[in-house]
């Protein structure tokens, strides 16, 4: 697995904040945010119901894998250095 | 030769001689471990593993040079071999700690390498297509 997307809502002011956050820490897995329901969002992922992705933070990674939620804050805690152990 | 020099010229024939020995080892199965960190880089693995042998007998040697003064004149053949077990002990001791110290290393270094390559913690909930940007 090369890099993660995170779909993430530009609307919630801890998301946004959390995107900060992730843009200063290293990384072993490159990680990509993209808004939630945005164009490139929909482009990306023409299959997936992007309804949820408003409720639950939704990671993919570059294989079509989809975590949500609980399971998508672990993986991005697995995709920083400082937190995979 | 008084019994000081004596017990000097011993001291620093079994010092060097125990430090030798522990590099040695250090060198001969660190090698193992550095392959597998570096993930069979081998030429890597052999720079690192010298590295770390170098700096290894820096420090003992240097510890060994400091060590060496008695300050006290010895009276007898009993108070040379009693001194010399007090300065070889130390000795050991501190090329125990090293020696110890390496093995943090190593261990660190692998475990290190084996986080960066383990699979992903939990199981997708879904799988969707992927298109390119």
């Amino acid at each position: 697995m090369a890099s993660l997307i995170v779909l993430y809502d530009p609307s919630c002011g801890l998301c946004r904040r959390v995107r900060e956050w992730l843009a200063e820490q290293p990384k072993l897995v490159e990680l990509n945010l993209l808004p939630v329901k945005s164009y490139e969002a929909r482009h990306r992922f023409p299959q997936l119901d992007h309804e949820p992705t408003l409720n639950d933070l939704t990671v993919i990674s570059d294989q079509g894998a989809v975590y949500y939620g609980p399971k998508a804050w672990v993986m991005v805690l697995w995709a920083l250095g400082r937190y995979r152990e | 030769m008084s019994v000081e020099i004596i017990t000097y010229l011993i001291y620093l024939a079994i010092s060097i001689a125990l430090t030798i020995w522990v590099a040695h080892t250090l060198h001969k199965n660190g090698r193992v471990f550095l392959v597998d960190v570096f993930h069979g880089n081998e030429q890597l693995a052999d720079s690192v593993n010298h590295l770390l042998v170098v700096g290894f007998y820096l420090i003992n040697l240097g510890y060994v040079s400091l060590a060496l003064k008695l300050g006290y004149s010895l009276a007898s053949a009993q108070a040379g071999i009693e001194a010399l077990s007090v300065k070889v002990g130390m000795v050991l001791i501190v090329l125990g700690g090293m020696h110890f110290f390496n093995l943090f290393i190593f261990s660190r270094m692998r475990r290190r390498a084996t986080l960066r390559h383990s699979p992903p913690p939990v199981m997708p909930d879904a799988f969707t297509a992927v298109r390119e940007a």
